[in-house]
Formats: C-alpha cells, structure tokens, sequence
C-alpha cells in the first residue's frame, strides 16, 4: 500500500508554514522537529571533535592553542552528549513511534511534549551562546573544584544543561505515563514490542536520575555566585562529593543513551532474521535490570578520586553484575539470528555493526571496572576509546540503523540502499581506525585531554586521525544520501520491511490522525505469520 | 479551605499559603539550628526538618493525599533511589 497522500506533513491547517512545525502538538511532528534539531547539533559535535583530532596531527600548536583545544573538548562533550546521544533516540523515535507503537493517536500529554522541545532548544540556545562568549574549559563533567574559580563562563554552561535536563524530565513522564494509560485494547504489557520497553525503562532513569544533576549544577551555580562552601574544600566543602552527585545521573545517562538503541536493536533483529525474537521476557526485563542495576554503579568513575576503598569494592562489584542484563541481550540477538532467514539489508547491517561496536565497548568497560586495572588505565585514552565504543559506537550506531529502518515510515519516500549499504561499511571502518588506537594508547599511557604528546605516541595518533577523517566522510555520504532520499527518492510503500509492530500498518508517511478508530491488538510484536 | 471534587479533595489557596507560610518557618528553624554549636544536632536536625518539609511538599503540592493506588506506590521508587544512593554515597563517606 503506498501513501496517498503527505500524510502529517501535509499543510493545509492553522496556523501555517513554519508555525505549524514549531507550535504543533503532534508527536509526529515534534519528533522531526528534534531530528531536524539534534542533527544540526550533531554536526557541530562532529566538527569540534575533528578539528580537536586535527590539532593532533603535529606536536606543538597546530591549529589551536591548549586554551582553546580546552574549550573544544569541553564543548565537544556538552554537544554530543546533552544535545545530541542523550535525547536522539527517545526524543526523535519515541516521540514518532511509541504512540503509534502501543495503538495510541497521541503522547498523554502533547502540550507537555511541545514544551520539552522549546526547553530543549533553549538549552541548545544557552550552551552554544558560551561558544560566542568564551566557553567553559572544565570537561562536560564540570569538576569542582576548578569549575567553581575558573574564569570562563561555566555558569552559563551549566545552566544549559540544568534546561536540558528539565526538557529530557518531561519526556521521561510523558512516556512514563502514555505506556501505562493510552495502550490499544489487547495491547499488554507483554504485547508491547521491546523498543517501547526500553523506552519505558529509559523514562524512569530520566525521571528519578536527571534531578540529581539538576540540584547538583544549582549547587555550582550557587558556590560560583554566593560562595556557599559545598564543594570548595577551601571553604569546608567536599569536591568528591560533587562527584558523586553528578555521577549519580551521569552514569545512569549511559543506559539513558544506549538503552533505547537497543530497543531499536531489538525491533531489527527479529524483522531481518524472520524470526521470533528469541527471549522476549528476558530482554524485556533486562531493559529493567540494566536501568536498576545500572542506577548503582556510578562509583566506578571514582575509583582513584580519594573514594574510599570499600566504596570502590562495592562499585566494582556492582559494575560485574550490570554486565549481566546487558550480555542477556546480546546473547538473545544471537539466538534470535540462528538459523534465521536473513534480510542483508542497510538497517540489519548497522545492526550487525552495533552489536559488534557495542561489544568491544562493553567488554573494555569490565577492564575499567575491576580496581586495580582502573588504577593504571585511569584518564587515558583507554577510557576515551571505551566511552565512544558505547556512545558512538553503540548508540549512535543504533540511531543510525534505526534512521534506515524507519526514515521511509517517517518520510514517504526511500533512500538509496546501496549508498547507504557503503556508507556503513565506511563509517564502520573509519570509526574502528579512529578508536582502536587509543585503546592501545591508553594501556600505554597516553592521557586524555592533552592537546600535545610524546614522540612515541606519534603513529597510533596518526591512526587515529586518519580515522577521524574516513568516519567523517562515511557520515557525509550517509546523510547526503538520506537527506536525497528524504526530499526526492522514490515513494516507500507501507511496510518495505515486512514488520510486524503497528507502525507498518499505517501509510507512509502516516496520516495527521494515526488510527481512525480504536485498534484491537490481537498478535505479539514479532508474530511474522501472514506477513512477506 | 478544601473542597471535594468528583470524589476528590481540591486543595484551597488558603491551605497552600498556610503550608508555604509553615514551609518558610521551616526553612528558618533550620538555618538557625545549623548556626547552633550543638554538635551531632546540627546535622541531624536540619536533615529531619527537610524530611518534614518534603512530607508536605509531596503530600500538599503535588497532591499525593488526594491520589491513591499506582500514583502514591510510584512515589516509593523515588524514596527507594533516594536510600540506595545515599547508603552508597555514605559508603565512601563513612570509609575514607
């Protein structure tokens, strides 16, 4: 069945024209406005962490000097994580498909949803407005105590990401509460197709994690301003303290990032291999267990801060058992492709790359969680190297193989697959030539954040930029061609997938109204029985 | 004051000043009592007056003693992450 028409993106209401983008109600609409808006930000992280890769690419100041190098890690951080990885995939596919997914015509609270995108952009606005005035230098993690007497403007900074967290609050509680009230007739809480678990699970971090951060930053605000004395040990405060706090949330902002990639991970899987997903309780409970789980262990980014040792045995121990729920997955995606009638195409091939990426990722997070490896591996481009394994590699691949997979839904129209077939392959080259390196760097000693390096690190720094240089061109080629296909490919039909969940029921692009009468639910997610 | 409303209490604006008024008396009794040099007191009983206040807080403002079922049982989730994350952090705390 192809569309009949532009579907929600068709005009003809009030108010009109770019009006009726920025002030609609409709989750359709709100999720293109941040998809328009999180790509945007996407690309200046992407920029600022190129041109600080090619900074590196002679000793001695190449193309910036230290300050500045500073000020772009520190940008690049706030950018890719509170603007672009953190709000991608729930904000973008949440907003479009879990409403459509449980049966629903709406989010429970559309005017509410509006507003987390307007505090969104106002966070984006705040945040990139340091960039004119002179930007924080401190890391996106905002330490104390340097946080508290640098000179650069950290309080304008961390007042964006204060409003950034109100917008990701407001997102949480609408999910929170749509999955409970608004799901079809017949459509349990096991009928409910495993993305729309993990973005439950995803909304209760949000809701009981992303407070913490927000009292915490007011606390660097209120030490800047009036000098209260929490953090600042100068004045009786415990800097370590501020760790814990902004740990407390920026830990369990990982599984806020990666959970719902795999929710999009979960969704392909089953419809490439025409199979039943293998395991369907289990990674659905594992998205709760790794939220819980993962809610615990934020002491392990503390192992060598003067945390106490017993502390740091606890943390260890929990960061082993978080492993648990996260390989459940993994293993259940395995089982689910053998012996399955496997589809190679583009979004099964991101897939593919994502379980691999996010593996190193996750493997490389248990070196860094037992103590005594953490002790030398500590502020190294180890850690550089693992965190965007699971960020880049993990979520961000995610985000991407959940663009092809449900671009044509969103849009209309398809993108050229075999572009898109190579723009993985190069991404995924480009991004292994780019980290891998510094995981060797790491074990050989090669701090994090330095803007210059021994001689010995010289070829593996060159590796790696060489790298940076192939993931950016696999990115243009990728976006290039899904902006083309978005605007002028060819008309997509229904279900070009032969999913099962409810979105491929509807037209593409889906109508204003998504279901013109209450829907029945009478099959699970994955019941592939009648379908091609 | 309070009014009932298809089964429910609304709460009156006189209810919520009272309770705002109680709040900021609060919050002095609290300043003053860390300004005491009283020992163990001046951290135990600011932390006790905090709880009071949250008790009225959720139970007034966000409207807890009106609702009932799921919506008062998803409050513990947040008391629960609230005890965890402080038995963590005294983890490190208590061990330094």
């Amino acid at each position: 069945m192809a569309s009949d028409g532009a579907g929600y993106l068709g005009g003809g209401g009030r108010p009109n024209g770019l009006f009726s983008w920025i002030f609609s109600t409709d989750h359709k609409r709100i999720g293109i406005l941040y998809l328009v808006s999180i790509l945007s930000f996407f690309v200046v992280g992407v920029s600022l962490g190129f041109l600080m890769r090619l900074e590196l690419i002679s000793h001695g100041p190449t193309i910036m000097e230290a300050s500045t190098y500073n000020a772009f890690f520190t940008l690049h951080g706030v950018v890719m994580l509170f603007l672009f990885i953190i709000p991608a995939t729930p904000s973008v596919f949440g907003n479009f498909f879990l409403p459509i997914m449980i049966g629903a015509n709406d989010v429970s609270f559309p005017r509410l949803n509006l507003l987390s995108w307007w505090f969104y952009m106002a966070g984006a606005a705040l945040a990139l407005a340091t960039l004119a005035l002179g930007p924080a230098d401190t890391g996106w993690t905002f330490y104390a105590p340097y946080s508290l007497r640098t000179g650069t403007y950290v309080s304008l900074a961390v007042f964006a990401v204060f409003v950034l967290g109100l917008s990701s609050i407001l997102t949480g509680i609408n999910f929170v509460v749509t999955v409970h009230r608004l799901r079809a007739p017949g459509m349990g809480f096991f009928r409910l197709p495993l993305f729309v678990w993990a973005l439950y699970a995803t909304a209760w971090i949000q809701i009981v994690a992303t407070p913490i951060l927000g009292v915490n930053l007011l606390l660097v605000i209120a030490e800047r301003v009036f000098g209260i004395g929490v953090f600042d040990p100068a004045r009786g405060g415990d800097p370590i303290l501020y760790q814990h706090l902004f740990w407390i949330y920026s830990h369990p902002a990982v599984y806020i990032m990666i959970l719902p990639g795999m929710g999009i991970i979960s969704e392909i899987i089953p419809v490439f291999a025409r199979k039943v997903i293998f395991g369907y309780r289990a990674i659905a409970y594992s998205s709760l267990g790794i939220a819980g789980v993962g809610s615990l262990v934020w002491g392990h980014h503390m192992f060598v801060s003067g945390s106490s040792y017993t502390a740091g045995v606890i943390f260890s121990f929990f960061t082993f058992l978080v492993a648990i729920p996260s390989a459940i997955k993994v293993f259940n995606w395995v089982a689910t492709l053998y012996k399955g009638s496997i589809v190679l195409a583009t979004p099964f091939i991101f897939a593919l790359a994502f379980i691999f990426l996010f593996s190193i990722g996750g493997l490389t997070g248990l070196i860094l969680g037992a103590l005594s490896v953490n002790v030398h591996l500590h502020d190294t481009y180890f850690v550089v190297s693992h965190f965007h394994y699971i960020k880049f590699g993990g979520a961000g691949f995610a985000f991407f193989a959940g663009l092809h997979y449900w671009l044509p839904k969103m849009t209309g129209r398809m993108y050229n697959a075999k572009v898109a077939n190579w723009s993985c392959l190069i991404s995924f080259l480009g991004f292994n030539l780019l980290f891998f390196p510094m995981l060797i760097l790491g074990i050989e000693g090669m701090p994090r954040r330095y803007f210059d390096y021994l001689p010995q690190y010289s070829t593996l720094q060159t590796v790696s930029i060489a790298g940076s240089w192939v993931l950016v061109a696999g990115l243009i080629v990728m976006f290039a061609n899904l902006l083309k296909g978005s605007l002028r490919g060819p008309r997509a039909v229904h279900n070009p997938w032969g999913g099962a969940t409810l979105e491929w029921r509807l037209p593409s692009p889906p109508g204003k109204e998504n279901f013109e009468k209450i829907l029945e639910v009478t099959k699970g997610p994955y019941d592939f029985r009648g379908l091609r | 004051m309070d009014e009932k409303e298809g089964g429910r209490e609304r709460t009156g604006y006189a209810t919520y000043a009272l309770v705002w008024l109680g709040l900021m008396g609060l919050t002095w009794l609290s300043v003053t009592v860390s300004g005491l040099e009283s020992g163990a007191l001046r951290i135990a009983a600011p932390l006790a007056i905090a709880s009071i206040k949250a008790v009225f807080v959720l139970a007034v403002f966000m409207h807890l003693r009106s609702e009932r079922g799921l919506v008062r049982w998803v409050i513990l989730i947040g008391l629960i992450a609230f005890l965890v994350s402080g038995a963590l952090v005294f983890s490190d705390v208590a061990y330094r």
